[in-house]
């Protein structure tokens, strides 16, 4: 079991996703830093500490939506995968897309998990209680 | 006709003239060398025959005409002496009759090689044949004349020697009783001269008169009887041989000699004693005069007779000459004949050697042509450019549509590539139309989701904000929004699932259908109130599974979906017809009436209010779009008059067929 507390960093275009995964995180009352990015581009900024964004400290996990401007989620995984520093990383993609095509697309780049959101009510809290214990069991990198 | 200059090299080659001319004048040249073979075999076998005809029916019977023509030449020769020996009338013209029968015989056989066609010897020879034929027949009717005159001669001749004959006959007779009366008489009066001598009594005078009395009568008489006697014997002589002379000078002396003898004859005659008897002698003598040295006498007709057998002897050694002449003519005429066989035969061996070159030639241009023909045309025009079109087409049929089309030209050929590139084209922007189509499609139901997974999730966020002052009817707004919200992102799924029909990713696998089909309906299943009845026999199939059970969910959930009864029984069979499975899945629902059959297919079509039957009327149509991509078709079997219960048919196929599937799905990856 991990001793250090793990942060997450959600990269998401969509404000009312990450209103939801605030909520999902306040009623589960996860403590963990949720750090937000808009785009894969400044997501790369807070792993890499680049362009005046302080860097990420590990351990971290990465949620990741696909379909956002500047840079989407399968590009931001090709960047991170091809980066020695970054190539290691957790992530989980969360996404509206449920197309095939995505969903292979991200396992290709090796992604922990391929969640689609869903419009239930329980919104995003099977997600993040997935997540959370996730990072509780699993040993990371 | 031939366009070089568009360089080597088949994908190169630009033929412009269309391949069914070129067919048309590979066909026309063949013909063309055929018939100028068999025109030349014609006109050689034509050669042959007329020279055949030549020497067969020409110059053969010429040789044995003109052989004919001397032999019979020399026949009629060796005939002529018998006419010239002929003495009666009657054989002369037996023979003349002979003579000139063979001599028609060899007009006959000249004129049948008179118009020969011969060089220039020969025809002089021929000239000088038919001449000699007709001085010859000339000659032979001269002859004939002549010999004719001859022995007309010779019968008048014998006649005057008989008739001589006889007169010196009479002569004959005449003066023997003269002689016998002059001997008695000079016996008579010598006895008396020598009685009285003896007796001495007469008187010398009368002694004397005595004896003058006996010699100048009866002792003159006597003698010229004697002479007369002997001069006729000699005559006789004479006239008798007169037949043994033969020549003119011999006749000359014969006449002279029978001139003396007529004189002595009349000068012995002039002492005759003057009486009766005297003047018959006479008169005879002066007959046979006239007879012998008369005019026509007997030695003129001998002398004509001389003269006529001199010509006729003449007549004859011309005619040997001529007959000599003529078969030294025949023999050039031989010689020119058999010059024109040698000719001819010359000139068959040529045409026999001029119709082998030629057809040798023929063969050898025809085998040529064959070959330019067959490379040029047949196998670097058109058939190698069939074999390029074919694995165009080929690659195009097999989904390669980028690869540029490798022939060109202005015939058939390259029209057909023209329209291969045309289809190239269209299935091009097909496929543009088709990926531009998706990317919207994906886009926009992705774009649309999000905003109104938000306004969903805005709203639930919302309403557990506002918990306590929510109440009777805005808790049922909230609910409706809720469940619009549903209904559409239900939509958006079906339309992006639409769209995305035959992209299928998933890896081809074995499938058991019975356990597949077991598992699909489980889920849709949701409540367990319906019953899944399968008749499908441990079957199995290969291919992606997504659209199979795909397919088949939404089928399921249609028949679920539509039951007007708490439960129900659904059954799937499947026939397997070798390359296809047919399957049909049967339900006892209410059915459908079978005006709206074909309604049940189409894009956005329910047949029940949304708010009655959730559901966005796309699953019949996804479904139509996957077995059809499948290369099936399906169809529904359903009369509600006459029973419950609808049946839908359809075929699938028992291989996933990968060409037709990447057809569709490789362009989507490549837009990714």
């Amino acid at each position: 079991m991990s001793t250090k507390e793990v942060s997450f960093l959600l990269v998401e275009d969509d404000e009312v996703d990450l209103m939801m995964m605030r909520r999902a995180f306040r009623e589960l009352k996860i403590a963990n830093p949720l750090i937000h990015a808009e785009n894969g581009l400044v997501a790369l900024d807070h792993l890499r500490g680049t362009n005046g964004v302080q860097q990420l400290a590990a351990p971290y996990i990465i949620m990741l939506d696909l379909n956002m401007p500047l840079m989407g989620g399968l590009e931001f995984l090709d960047v991170v995968r091809e980066d020695a520093s970054l190539h290691r990383s957790i992530v989980f993609v969360l996404t509206t897309s449920g197309a095939e095509r995505d969903r292979l697309s991200a396992y290709d780049k090796h992604v922990a998990g391929y969640i689609v959101k869903s419009n239930a009510a329980s919104g995003f809290l099977d997600a993040v209680t997935m997540i959370d214990s996730y990072w509780r069991i699993v040993e990371l990198p | 006709m031939f366009d070089r200059a568009s360089g080597a090299g088949n994908s190169g080659t630009r033929p412009t003239t269309s391949v069914r001319a070129k067919l048309r004048m590979a066909c026309i040249g063949i013909s063309m060398l055929s018939v100028l073979s068999a025109l030349v075999a014609l006109a050689t076998y034509q050669g042959t025959q007329n020279a055949h005809i030549g020497i067969g029916r020409t110059s053969v019977p010429a040789l044995n005409n003109v052989h004919r023509l001397a032999r019979d030449t020399f026949a009629l020769l060796a005939g002529a002496p018998a006419l010239l020996q002929t003495h009666d009338l009657a054989g002369l013209a037996r023979e003349m009759a002979a003579i000139r029968l063979a001599l028609s015989r060899l007009d006959q056989t000249f004129s049948e090689i008179r118009d020969l066609p011969l060089d220039e010897a020969g025809s002089s020879a021929m000239k000088r044949i038919s001449r000699d034929l007709t001085s010859l027949r000339n000659d032979l009717e001269r002859q004939h004349l002549l010999t004719e005159t001859r022995i007309t001669k010779q019968i008048r001749q014998d006649e005057q020697r008989d008739e001589a004959v006889l007169l010196i006959e009479r002569l004959r007779r005449a003066l023997r009783p003269l002689h016998i009366d002059a001997s008695m008489s000079v016996d008579e009066r010598l006895t008396v001269i020598q009685d009285d001598l003896e007796a001495g009594t007469s008187p010398r005078s009368d002694l004397a008169d005595a004896i003058g009395d006996l010699t100048s009568r009866d002792m003159q008489v006597a003698e010229a009887t004697t002479v007369m006697e002997f001069r006729l014997d000699e005559l006789g002589g004479r006239i008798a041989g007169l037949d043994l002379l033969a020549s003119p000078s011999a006749l000359a002396r014969a006449r002279g000699e029978l001139s003396l003898s007529i004189r002595a004859l009349v000068r012995a005659s002039q002492s005759l004693p003057a009486d009766a008897g005297q003047k018959a002698i006479l008169r005879t003598l002066r007959d046979l005069v006239a007879l012998v040295q008369g005019p026509d006498n007997v030695f003129q007709g001998r002398a004509d007779q001389i003269t006529i057998a001199e010509r006729v002897g003449r007549l004859s050694e011309n005619n040997l000459a001529l007959a000599r002449d003529l078969d030294s003519a025949a023999g050039i005429v031989l010689q020119a004949v058999e010059a024109r066989i040698a000719g001819d035969i010359a000139h068959v061996d040529e045409l026999f050697a001029w119709g082998r070159w030629s057809l040798v030639a023929i063969a050898l241009l025809a085998i040529v042509s064959a070959i330019y023909v067959t490379s040029r045309f047949v196998i670097r025009d058109v058939a190698d450019r069939i074999d390029l079109l074919a694995d165009d087409v080929r690659a195009v049929a097999q989904g390669d549509i980028d690869s540029p089309g490798r022939v060109r030209g202005g015939d058939e050929i390259g029209e057909m590539a023209a329209a291969v590139e045309v289809f190239r084209d269209n299935a091009r922007e097909l496929r543009r139309s088709n990926a531009d189509l998706e990317t919207f499609a994906y886009v926009a139901s992705h774009d649309l989701k999000s905003p109104l997974r938000a306004i969903g999730n805005l709203a639930r966020m919302l309403r557990e904000e506002l918990d306590e002052a929510i109440t009777g009817d805005t808790a049922r707004m909230f609910d409706l929004l809720q469940r619009r919200v549903a209904r559409l992102d239900a939509l958006l799924d079906d339309l992006l699932q639409y769209s995305r029909v035959g992209h299928v990713e998933d890896a081809t696998r074995d499938m058991d259908v019975g356990e597949r089909l077991r598992e699909v309906f489980d889920n849709a299943n949701g409540e367990n109130a319906f019953q899944l009845d399968l008749a499908v026999d441990g079957l199995h199939i290969e291919g992606p599974p997504a659209p199979f059970e795909q397919t088949f969910r939404n089928l399921f959930d249609n028949a679920i979906k539509h039951h007007d009864g708490p439960t129900g029984t659904i059954s799937v069979t499947a026939v397997n017809e070798g390359e296809h499975i047919a399957f049909t899945v049967a339900d006892d629902g209410p059915g459908i009436v079978p005006e709206n059959h074909h309604k049940v297919f189409e894009l956005f079509k329910t047949l029940k209010s949304r708010d009655q039957v959730e559901g966005s009327g796309m699953g019949l149509a996804i479904i139509r779009k996957i077995i059809q991509n499948a290369g099936g078709e399906i169809r529904v079997d359903s009369d509600p008059d006459a029973g419950r219960g609808c049946r839908f048919h359809f075929t699938w196929p028992r291989v996933w067929n990968q060409a037709a599937e990447d057809d569709i799905a490789t362009p989507t990856a490549s837009t990714s």
